[in-house]
């Protein structure tokens, strides 16, 4: 019995050691602008991305003040008054791809995505299509989905309200290799 | 002539006075090149300091110096802690594991995901190029 356990522990951790895809400098944008009006859109390309290539589970993680803006002013309030960001400097998604299987990636080029998205404390469910192909060992991972300030209880105050679009199209766009 | 001279300064200083909350509102971000260091600290030492207060190093520009233990396509590690993400633009070739580099970047965060503090925008600053 004992040796039975013993060996059911080793294998139960030797699978959750193995078999993880990440990347450090994953690229995640977001579009939220209103056609006649200038565009506001910003891309962080330093999301950590961590996908266990066994369950599907996949994290992703980014730091708020690392979104770059072209224009200076909107990134300060983007940070100060929209997002808090010296107060809740992270997002975090995570979430599950739905039937993946690692050696069947490029058979199937569509997948269901699954997660929960955490922006300044508040959760919000997100489901969308991601599309995945694998070359050699690594992974592309894409995929868009729609959020609002709402959402988030964001609060635009109304003299620019008409400029920042109540859809904001969020667009995931990460290269993952082998974690060694 | 005199009158004109006078006439056409003030216009130009009216103007300038006008146009410069447009230039300020499409102002691109500073780059790291011309922000201020915080201050300078070698890798072990920033790490200390950042695992304390983490929310107080937000954004704050630093010079740090370390030891390069990886080397990956957009950025290096440093004392296998610290992960310094290049500048778009910078590639980490003719860089060797197991050197000491100075780099300026910005800080953005304690990443709990990967177990690593995370630094953007790097530049470097020794050895120059």
């Amino acid at each position: 019995m004992k040796k039975a356990l013993f060996i059911l522990l080793l294998t139960l951790s030797y699978s959750s050691f193995s078999q993880k895809y990440f990347t450090r400098t994953g690229n995640t944008n977001f579009k939220a602008s209103v056609a006649v009006f200038e565009p506001i859109e910003a891309t962080n390309n330093s999301t950590s991305v961590l996908l266990n290539t066994e369950t599907g589970a996949l994290v992703a993680q980014l730091f708020m003040t690392a979104f770059q803006f072209r224009v200076a002013l909107m990134q300060e309030h983007f940070n100060e008054n929209y997002m808090d960001s010296y107060k809740y400097p992270k997002a975090i998604f995570k979430g599950e791809l739905s039937n993946f299987n690692l050696l069947k990636v490029n058979e199937k080029e569509k997948h269901t995505l699954t997660g929960i998205l955490t922006i300044r404390g508040i959760t919000k469910e997100i489901k969308t299509t991601a599309f995945l192909k694998k070359e050699n060992n690594t992974l592309f991972l894409k995929a868009k989905f729609i959020v609002s300030p709402k959402d988030f209880k964001i609060e635009i105050p109304a003299i620019v309200e008409k400029k920042i679009a109540e859809n904001i199209e969020v667009s995931i766009n990460y290269t993952l290799n082998e974690k060694e | 002539m005199k009158k004109n001279r006078i006439k056409f300064l003030i216009v130009l200083v009216i103007s300038i006075i006008l146009l410069f909350p447009f230039y300020k509102l499409f102002k691109e971000p500073e780059g790291i090149e011309t922000k201020k260091i915080y201050s300078a600290y070698s890798a072990k030492d920033l790490l200390l300091k950042v695992e304390k207060n983490d929310t107080f190093w937000n954004a704050k520009i630093v010079e740090i110096n370390g030891t390069i233990t990886a080397i990956g396509k957009k950025g290096i590690t440093l004392d296998g802690k610290i992960y310094c993400q290049f500048k778009e633009g910078l590639n980490t070739k003719n860089l060797q594991p197991n050197t000491t580099i100075t780099l300026k970047g910005r800080i953005i965060g304690y990443d709990d995901l990967l177990e690593e503090l995370k630094l953007d925008q790097c530049i470097k600053i020794k050895p120059s190029l």
